[in-house]
């Protein structure tokens, strides 16, 4: 008998049917329901799981950088010292500038308008970059809203669903925001980029560029705030004559790692 | 019940990928443990198990990877059938490790082929907003081999202890009464 004559055949076609249909009504936005049952049946087995596995995995990682944590430490302690230092400055500075506002009749400002999200698909097999939230529509978040971990911007939402999201995290190569240096204000693109990570780039050759100064959003696009903290300047990796000047950036933020997050949510 | 049972199969292979080898990635790539259990159910010959695991994984695993809805899904269909259209029409020997092998790692190269050219399809119908990355598929495909040929051999025993099992249930409810 003929393959496509057979029963299992005929199953199959009734699967991919199936699969069709329920690709049809994603785009129309009727599985909402389904998805997050999917997305949230798992997670009491994967939590206990990852109970055991963290740990694993944290005391390999720890041995492994032992020695790059000893001069990593003494390093931090240097900089926790100055940044304690500069911290006194930033005070007076707070002190000094509500003074002047008071004085000049200023608004408070109302600071960012945040949604809390939670991890709930890690994309284990980290093919596309990017991480499905617990927020959606119903929370206020809506496609091209930023997201943020430890103040950092880790990503931008591409679709946005009843009660679910997916980001794009920076370190996709799909993805770039505007940046600008918080000291200077010099524009550029930060994204991410295949096998480096982050990268600030498309700043003029002309701007002073130094290891540790911060990037933060410039905030041209309408749905992400300015100043987001995007990350570090680190090692410069475009040569003399090329027409733009273009770093390393680094984040803190273990994206591989990303568990409870904020959307920036823009009226 | 058998059907149940391979359901709950795709499930706590899904729960280890996620919650046990995506903390132990190598050179960035994790494996797939629904695709290598769809893959052996597909290796007995005239089989159809293989549609419950294909079904149940990949819908886990599309919701979770932030992939269009349906990539992981079709793939594992399509791979699962083609495996088991091979095991039953071309393979005229008997199954050894070394077929096995081989259709593994077809397998991953062929089901990460069809997730990439799934959303990109999608994305250039402008029904998707993700435009998957080849250079991250490239770059993970020969160490997905490795990592599913070195599991394919627990996970092979895994679900033949779990076959045997739903073989005995099906012995036990068609017996003759004394």
């Amino acid at each position: 008998m003929r393959f496509i004559y057979t029963k299992g055949f005929l199953i199959f076609v009734s699967c991919l049917a199936a699969l069709s249909l329920l690709v049809i009504f994603e785009a129309k936005g009727w599985v909402g329901p389904l998805k997050l049952a999917l997305l949230k049946a798992p997670q009491p087995v994967v939590s206990v799981f990852s109970s055991v596995a963290r740990p694993v995995k944290g005391f390999f990682s720890t041995a492994y950088r032992l020695q790059r944590l000893v001069s990593e430490n003494a390093r931090l302690e240097q900089k926790a010292g100055e940044l304690s230092r500069q911290l006194v400055l930033l005070e007076q500075y707070r002190i000094e500038n509500e003074a002047l506002k008071r004085e000049l009749g200023f608004a408070k400002s109302s600071g960012l308008s945040l949604a809390p999200c939670r991890t709930l698909g890690r994309n284990p097999l980290r093919l596309s970059d990017t991480v499905t939230v617990s927020c959606g529509t119903e929370q206020g978040v809506a496609e091209g809203h930023a997201l943020i971990s430890q103040g950092y911007l880790i990503g931008k939402v591409i679709y946005a669903g009843k009660d679910t999201s997916t980001v794009l995290l920076v370190t996709s190569s799909r993805f770039s925001t505007d940046a600008k240096l918080s000291k200077s204000g010099a524009p550029g693109i930060a994204g991410g980029s295949f096998g480096t990570g982050l990268v600030f780039d498309r700043l003029s050759q002309n701007e002073p560029v130094e290891k540790g100064m911060l990037v933060v959003t410039a905030g041209l696009s309408e749905k992400v705030p300015k100043s987001i903290l995007i990350g570090e300047v680190g090692d410069t990796i475009s040569g003399p004559n090329d027409l733009f000047k273009k770093t390393v950036l680094v984040s803190p933020v273990d994206f591989s790692n990303l568990d409870f997050l904020f959307a920036v949510k823009v009226p | 019940m058998k059907t149940f049972l391979y359901l709950a199969a795709a499930f706590l292979a899904f729960c280890l990928t996620e919650g046990v080898l995506s903390f132990f990635p190598v050179f960035g790539a994790v494996a797939n443990l629904g695709l290598l259990v769809t893959v052996v159910f597909a290796l007995e010959k005239g089989s159809r198990d293989y549609l419950p695991a294909a079904l149940l994984g990949g819908l886990l695993l599309d919701v979770s990877s932030g992939v269009h809805f349906g990539s992981f899904t079709f793939a594992f269909l399509v791979t699962g059938a083609l495996v088991q259209l091979a095991v039953s029409r071309v393979l005229a020997a008997e199954l050894t490790w070394r077929w096995m092998a081989g259709a593994v790692a077809c397998a991953v190269a062929l089901s990460g082929g069809l997730v990439f050219y799934y959303n990109r399809a999608l994305f250039a119908l402008g029904v998707s907003t993700l435009d998957l990355d080849g250079r991250i598929l490239r770059s993970h495909l020969l160490p997905e081999i490795a990592v599913s040929l070195v599991l394919l051999y627990p996970v092979y025993f895994s679900v033949r202890i779990l076959k045997d099992y739903v073989a005995s249930l099906s012995v036990k409810r068609h017996a003759p009464n004394r």
